[in-house]
């Protein structure tokens, strides 16, 4: 199964057409929200490392948002990726925050056509901390 | 496409050096070396690099000389600017060249062998790049706006941001 070499949130990133290089910017471990649950405009950063065999073959990934207690507390749809290289990267954007509280994002992959139990999970997650906003205080 | 040179991006005296060195190599790491050390491909990488170049014109021109030498049976002259072309943009990060590696990487004609087997090494060795949406709406109408900073704000604010982790920066020792 490929694996995963990176997983990210950052705020925003860019890919040099002329190089090939991801630069990330404002990566995010934490959060203060107003208001729970709200998507955000992040973006989570998802590179695979593919064998050989591997190559070509119809996988799909899903973000997965898990508590302390380990509940899934979101996931994003399946997404379908066929790598012809050894290694692909995925810029996803856009994830949901149920609650406060402390999660850890994975990315789960698997193969197209196979059993439901292929699927895995990453087998570290980036931590995200949800706190309550201070509420803006009043002029005067 | 309005370039009268019919081997563009190659002047004259690039495209006899990478005829020479192209036409005999024998083996496939040999080729793509040729292609590496070659003066036109250090020149149009250069270009590329420092925005000298435009990567989608250069796409452009690779379909192209795929076309022709798809038409001519034997090989040909188009295969140089091709070989090139493929060369300096496999890696590069120009939007759309998987398309182009893919195609070439899987043509059957003979006198693509050349150039379907660097595809495949390129292929094989380059990073790849997919943007695609994780289904999350809002964010994604968000990120949608003309002014990404607005719209951004109009989903996060007054949410705050950042990385709290304590860090630090070591030099490293070289032997």
């Amino acid at each position: 199964m490929p694996r995963p070499y990176l997983l990210a949130i950052c705020s925003a990133s860019a890919l040099d057409a002329r190089s090939n290089n991801f630069s990330l910017f404002v990566l995010v471990e934490q959060l203060q929200i107003q208001q729970a649950p709200v998507d955000l405009p992040l973006e989570i950063h998802v590179y695979y490392e593919f064998d050989e065999p591997e190559l070509g073959v119809p996988h799909e990934m899903r973000l997965e948002l898990v508590d302390v207690n380990g509940n899934l507390a979101w996931h994003s749809p399946w997404i379908a990726l066929t790598s012809p290289s050894r290694r692909h990267r995925l810029a996803l954007a856009g994830i949901q925050i149920p609650n406060l509280g402390y999660f850890h994002l994975f990315a789960t992959i698997r193969t197209i056509g196979q059993p439901a139990d292929d699927a895995q999970r990453s087998p570290w997650g980036w931590p995200l901390e949800v706190t309550q906003a201070e509420p803006a205080q009043q002029p005067g | 496409m309005n370039n009268f040179n019919p081997l563009y991006p190659l002047n004259e005296d690039e495209a006899t050096e990478l005829a020479g060195c192209l036409l005999t190599a024998s083996t496939i790491e040999r080729y793509e070396r040729c292609l590496k050390n070659s003066q036109a491909g250090r020149r149009i990488n250069g270009e590329l690099k420092t925005a000298k170049g435009d990567g989608k014109d250069l796409l452009r021109h690779a379909w192209f000389y795929r076309a022709r030498a798809i038409e001519t049976r034997n090989r040909s002259e188009w295969e140089l600017p091709l070989a090139v072309l493929v060369s300096v943009l496999g890696d590069s990060g120009v939007a759309n060249v998987d398309r182009l590696l893919a195609a070439l990487a899987t043509a059957q004609q003979p006198q693509l062998t050349w150039i379907a087997g660097l595809s495949r090494r390129i292929l094989a060795n380059r990073r790849g790049v997919q943007l695609a949406w994780s289904g999350v709406k809002e964010g994604y109408v968000a990120l949608k706006g003309v002014d990404l900073a607005t719209a951004a704000r109009s989903v996060v604010s007054p949410s705050r941001r950042r990385t709290s982790s304590t860090w630090e920066r070591r030099l490293l020792q070289v032997a």
